[in-house]
């Protein structure tokens, strides 16, 4: 099937609006990506039809709303190639997916003298809650190096990941750099040194297939928001037996099987870690949305993102004063794109982008660490989506030259002249 | 009723606020961030800094024949845009009068509407430094 990108672009009502006058253009992909209608649609639809509280089964509108729930689970277990019914569990979103995996398995597994493995370019999310389990342990966080298109360092990895270390949590797209690690070489290194594998896949789930089962990694997380899902939902994905391992993390209602005064037994996979009510209607919705990217289909998808991607690096590369960081090239990358100007300060580039409508992120971007790798203060980050077009990469080229030409130092000293 | 703003501080604030174009706003208000004169490297000290900003600024103010003069730099233009509005618009008011200037007036530009929080809370941490500098003049 054709990739028909005006018909694309019509699924998704807000890409028809103005931004301070001017169409949008939106390449903030990587904080969140737009929603198609079907999953307005759903949202809509659950509110205004089914809506009642799931798995108390008093009455035929909760066994809708029920059904619903778990479909969608089972809709983007098949999305992400999950074993079976026990290993997804909905979150809040990426980081409280980690949050719980970090202290859930990493407080009753993690001593003094153990090691957690991180890399350089990790977002806060994956890095903050392994410090905090790291401080109450006692363990020690190592950060694997990145080699010099940004990927992690796989050869130092090897050195690095000894038998101290009993986590192994990396990224599989830097939400910075846009490059893909090599997810699958990463783990097998962990496993041969018996540690916990776990890989963020938020920058990873929206771009392609995860075929989780067959990674060799033991646990993911992703978030519905950047995948064209609603904000408020994400998702832990675990071996069973891992999850069966782990004691549950927040106590309450539905994670239970019985409560007496001095005895609570934990309900089995998934809702052992699904306390209280979840975020049903924007579970819903999800499902909606991983149904419009399986329609769409990761062959095309995956197929017009190159293309995409080879274009904006080519335009990119012209802009006078531009530095990318990360992969140069097409190959093993997403459409993320980081960068300075010389001589230009990282959020005035991102104001007079946003006063022409071309919305990009500018600053840290959640990953610290990796800014003093790189020793900038701030960048500023295109990420394009599946609905952005070549027209949209040259307004933003258009839209930068226009920056460097006003804000450049040689500008400056023109205008006193 | 708020007091009236300076002659100056008000054609600034006017210029600004009758061009409806973001664009258009944010040139403006580049070109007042470049009639600010840069500080001298040894008046870039740790006490000037403005904490609290995305981009390095530093701010001091001097009482000379009581009137304050103000001074100040930030790396970023349109914080130095905004800045020029403080150091170029009340300069050389006195302590009483600087402290009579409600710094709600950057509202009326319509620069604030477009940014984002930390670079209006930046604006009101450069406000609050030389406020303090003039409260100490006045009570001293």
């Amino acid at each position: 099937m054709a990739y028909d990108i005006e018909k694309i672009r019509s699924d998704f009502p807000i890409l028809a609006r103005q931004v301070h006058g001017k169409p949008l253009v939106y390449l903030d992909n990587g904080a969140t990506s737009q929603k198609p209608r079907a999953v307005i649609d759903a949202l809509v639809h659950f509110y205004s039809n089914t809506n009642a509280n799931i798995h108390r089964g008093a009455h035929g509108l909760g066994s809708e709303a029920t059904s619903a729930y778990e479909q969608a689970r089972g809709v983007v277990e098949r999305f992400v190639g999950a074993n079976n019914g026990n290993e997804l569990i909905f979150t809040r979103n990426t980081t409280e997916s980690i949050n719980l995996l970090a202290q859930a398995w990493g407080r009753a597994n993690l001593k003094a003298g153990d090691e957690i493995v991180l890399s350089q370019s990790e977002h806060h999310a994956n890095f903050v809650p392994w410090y905090m389990v790291a401080k109450e342990r006692g363990a020690k966080l190592v950060l694997l190096p990145l080699d010099p298109d940004g990927r992690i360092d796989v050869h130092a990895a090897r050195a690095l990941i000894t038998d101290r270390c009993k986590v192994l949590a990396f990224t599989w797209v830097s939400n910075v750099l846009g490059g893909v690690n090599a997810v699958e070489e990463l783990a097998a290194l962990g496993k041969a040194r018996g540690a916990l594998v776990f890989v963020d896949a938020a920058q990873a789930a929206p771009h392609f297939a995860l075929r989780l089962a067959e990674r060799g990694v033991d646990a993911a997380a992703f978030s519905a928001h950047k995948m064209l899902g609603p904000t408020g939902v994400g998702v832990l994905w675990a071996r069973e037996a891992l999850l069966e391992s782990m004691p549950p993390w927040q106590g309450g209602g539905s994670m239970i099987s019985s409560v007496s005064h001095d005895r609570v037994t934990w309900n089995r996979l998934p809702w052992k870690f699904e306390a209280g009510t979840p975020n049903i209607a924007d579970v819903v919705a999800f499902g909606a949305a991983v149904k419009y990217l399986k329609a769409l289909g990761w062959d095309a998808l995956q197929a017009y993102e190159d293309v995409l991607c080879t274009y904006a690096l080519q335009r990119l590369a012209r802009v006078e004063g531009l530095r990318l960081y990360g992969p140069s090239g097409p190959k093993d990358r997403v459409a993320v794109f980081s960068f300075s100007l010389d001589g230009v300060d990282a959020s005035d580039a991102g104001a007079l982008l946003d006063a022409q409508g071309i919305e990009v992120r500018v600053g840290h971007h959640c990953a610290q660490p990796l800014m003093d790798t790189l020793c900038v203060a701030g960048l500023i980050r295109a990420s394009a989506y599946l609905y952005n077009t070549t027209g949209e990469i040259d307004a933003l080229v258009a839209g930068l030259e226009k920056v460097v030409s006003k804000l450049r130092p040689a500008a400056a000293s023109a205008a006193k002249s | 009723m708020a007091a009236p703003l300076p002659a100056k501080l008000q054609a600034m604030v006017d210029e600004l606020s009758a061009i409806d174009d973001l664009e258009e706003k944010y040139d403006a208000l580049i070109e007042m961030g470049r009639q600010v004169p840069d500080i001298p490297a040894e008046r870039k000290t740790e006490a000037c800094i403005v904490h609290g900003c995305q981009s390095l600024v530093h701010v001091y103010s001097t009482l000379v024949d009581g009137r304050l003069q103000l001074r100040g730099h930030a790396d970023a233009l349109i914080v130095n845009g905004m800045l020029a509005l403080l150091v170029l618009g009340l300069n050389g008011l006195t302590p009483e009068e600087f402290l009579r200037v409600d710094p709600k007036f950057i509202e009326k530009t319509g620069v604030m509407q477009a940014l984002t929080p930390s670079r209006v809370n930046g604006f009101y941490n450069v406000y609050q430094k030389l406020k303090a500098d003039a409260l100490a003049a006045v009570n001293a």
